[in-house]
């Protein structure tokens, strides 16, 4: 399989892979500056977005209409997509299909050729890491620039993005200025730690230069608008209306799932995706790109391509993960996950990190090479409240474990546990009782930190994370309470 | 290539049958009628709309004042650049509104786009919303896309009647122009910036580290 092989290449430059989840995390745990960053990351991104979302009237009801309208896109995908390449030639761009992502990095580095490209700029796209793009492009001898700062900065470090859409997280001010020194100062700074303004303006400067000289322009999409055959591309930065506008040819490269049908469609996703990524109402620079350059424009690129991809994404809509296909890369799953929390993006080992790469990733790669992942879960179900789409996260994640059970590779202990709860879950007296004994043993042991460094008989599990302990009531207490008031009302 | 396209859609189409067979069929329009017929969940305000876009553009760190007149617009420019500190050069849009203004001999005006040692830039925006504070700039010969993006300061004049409460308000009023759409359609909410660096956020990432709004009546 071609994803196999991207995986192959990425996972032997980085020394990294979601078969290694384990041992990953435990490195993760004990890297004192990691924990530093993470610490700093985790509570920015949820703050965030609880004050985006509290200035909402109804977010709810925001949400359900995302759901809503993620859902009959990927209903009638195929006319979505017709739709979608017909606007797209009509504005005078060319569409390309990729099976894979081989074939998308086949196509790519064909067009890059054909403009006798030398500078390629990127900006910021998860699809692109998916397909191993850079290393594509950088064999066939093209220098490629990642502009978005934080791809910026692991590009220098030579390490793949850690969080979807913070994918310099995992680096201290520290890090970067060190960085920076050796590559813009060829060490002369002597590693000296730098302010932030200082580093954010020599980067500006630096790839300025890129920016003004790139012979092709690469970038993801956001989102696809079948009605007018538009790409819509979100950033804060500015760098990817730079990197669409200033080259002779603009490349956008998209999953299939990218697809809705209207403008007003987009603009409803919008509003959920700012909110649940940043908390912003609206980043700064939302663009909606269709084709290249019109003949009495003053800029734009001569040529507009986009590459559509499956490399999976057709299956995963037959199946029980389709709900995963809703997914707008908003990343508020991974931050308010208590696993990501504690280990960071890399441990992960693919792209995709969180509880959508734990999902994702086994679909992309294969059940047998990320045997760890649908593990990699507390199933407290935050990522699931906060989704903006409403992905069952907690849900899937439950059915790759049956999955993986039923194709026998858990190994004999594990699979003992889930008898036994299996037994329970069955069993609705006893598992009733059980919970409340437990959880009621689980709050005493927590204490005021309201978490268990330490969980009797699941050694194994909290030597690699805190287990929360669990907060009010139960969700089956709670649950008949809000029947009998909703009864009553 | 052609190959690829067909058996993606083939595969597409596979799998969405299996689940049609299941759940009945729905021709695409009828589907969306299920939500697309009521008004989206949006933010409410209850202060006058021109209130609620100079509030939220307080938010996004972009600067305003309010003209009485286009005429007033190179005025503005003027004492903005010396505000700034800046040399007394600006490069402008060749918008018909820009176009019709007599500038001071002492300020340099260049027309058209430019890339290198760009300070200052004025566009005029096509439409702006009120629910968050965005102008709305399309691509054209009255508007160079770079010119939002490379100048360090960026001014633009927003004639009032161009503001609207909603980005659905927009839309409808973009979709009347005879080239829509453009090649891109710039949603702008204030000054460029990033949080890239321990999650602080710093303004002027990449694109423009100010942005000024001249609203004329
Ligand atoms: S699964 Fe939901 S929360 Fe996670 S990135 Fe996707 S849309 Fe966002």
């Amino acid at each position: 399989m071609p994803t196999d092989r991207a995986l192959g290449r990425r996972g032997k430059a980085m020394q990294i892979s979601p078969q290694e989840f384990k041992p990953q995390a435990r490195a993760a745990l004990k890297d004192a500056t990691l924990q530093q960053a993470l610490g700093r990351a985790k509570v920015g991104f949820t703050e965030k977005r609880r004050k985006g979302v509290e200035h909402f009237d109804d977010f709810e009801a925001l949400r359900e209409r995302g759901r809503r309208i993620r859902d009959h896109a990927l209903n009638h995908m195929d006319e979505y997509l017709e739709r979608l390449e017909s606007m797209v030639q009509a504005a005078g761009g060319q569409v390309h299909w990729a099976r894979d992502d081989a074939e998308a990095r086949d196509i790519i580095l064909g067009l890059c050729q054909q403009r006798q490209a030398r500078r390629v700029t990127k900006s910021k796209s998860m699809i692109t890491e998916e397909i191993a793009l850079n290393p594509a492009l950088e064999r066939a001898g093209m220098d490629v620039v990642e502009t978005d700062l934080g791809e910026y900065i692991i590009q220098l470090a030579k390490e793949p993005p850690s969080h979807i859409i913070g994918p310099a997280i995992h680096k201290t001010r520290q890090q970067i200025s060190e960085l920076f020194d050796t590559y813009h100062h060829q060490g002369a700074l002597k590693a000296k730690l730098r302010e932030i303004p200082e580093l954010v303006t020599e980067a500006r400067e630096v790839l300025r230069d890129k920016f003004l000289s790139a012979d092709v322009g690469i970038t993801g999409a956001n989102f696809l608008v079948a009605e007018t055959g538009s790409i819509v591309l979100v950033t804060n930065e500015g760098n990817a209306d730079l990197t669409h506008t200033l080259p002779g040819m603009h490349i956008s490269v998209a999953g299939i799932d990218k697809v809705v049908p209207t403008l007003e469609d987009a603009t409803t996703l919008l509003r959920l995706l700012g909110r649940s990524a940043t908390g912003q109402e609206m980043s700064c620079y939302t663009t909606f790109v269709t084709g290249p350059r019109r003949t009495d424009d003053p800029d734009g690129p001569e040529e507009f391509h986009l590459v559509l991809l499956d490399n999976g994404r057709s299956r995963m809509l037959s199946g029980p993960y389709r709900d995963m296909l809703r997914c707008i890369r908003c990343a508020a799953c991974m931050n308010h996950c208590p696993v990501y929390g504690a280990i960071g993006g890399h441990a992960y080992g693919w792209v995709y990190p969180g509880p959508m790469g734990s999902v994702l990733t086994p679909l992309f790669v294969g059940l047998e090479n990320a045997r760890d992942l649908p593990h990699a879960c507390t199933l407290n179900g935050r990522c699931a409240t906060v989704c903006p789409v409403k992905i069952p996260l907690p849900d899937l994640l439950r059915q790759l474990r049956s999955d993986q059970f039923r194709q026998d590779i858990v190994d004999r202990r594990t699979r003992l546990g889930l008898r036994v709860w299996g037994y329970l879950a069955r069993q609705p007296r006893l598992y009733s009782l059980a919970t409340r004994v437990g959880s009621r043993l689980l709050r005493i042991l927590g204490g005021r930190r309201g978490r268990l460094s330490r969980l009797p008989l699941a050694g194994g599990w909290t030597s690699g994370r805190d287990f929360p302990a669990p907060q009010g009531a139960r969700f089956r207490d709670q649950w008949k309470k809000r029947q009998q008031q909703r009864r009553q009302a | 290539m052609s190959d690829a396209r067909d058996q993606i859609f083939r595969a597409i189409v596979e799998a969405l049958d299996r689940n049609r067979n299941l759940g009945g069929t729905l021709s695409s329009s009828e589907a969306r009628s299920s939500y697309a017929d009521t008004t989206p969940p949006r933010p409410g305000w209850d202060i006058p709309m021109q209130q609620r876009f100079l509030d939220k553009l307080d938010a996004a760190a972009a600067s305003w004042e309010i003209l009485e007149s286009s005429e007033d617009i190179t005025a503005a420019v003027h004492a903005y650049l010396q505000r700034q500190g800046l040399p007394a050069a600006v490069r402008v849009a060749e918008h018909p509104l820009l176009e019709a203004l007599r500038w001071p001999e002492d300020l340099t005006v260049t027309p058209g786009t430019a890339h290198q040692g760009l300070d200052v830039g004025l566009s005029v925006a096509d439409a702006a919303m009120a629910e968050t504070g965005t102008l709305i700039l399309c691509s054209g010969p009255e508007s160079p896309t770079s010119l939002v993006f490379l100048p360090d300061h960026h001014l633009v004049v927003l004639p009032q009647d161009r503001l609207m409460p909603y980005m659905e308000d927009v839309w409808g009023l973009l979709r009347e122009r005879p080239d829509f759409p453009p090649r891109s359609v710039n949603y702008v909410t204030g000054p460029s910036r990033t949080a890239d660096v321990e999650q602080t956020m710093q303004l002027g990432a990449h694109g423009p580290r100010s942005l000024h709004v001249l609203l004329v009546p």
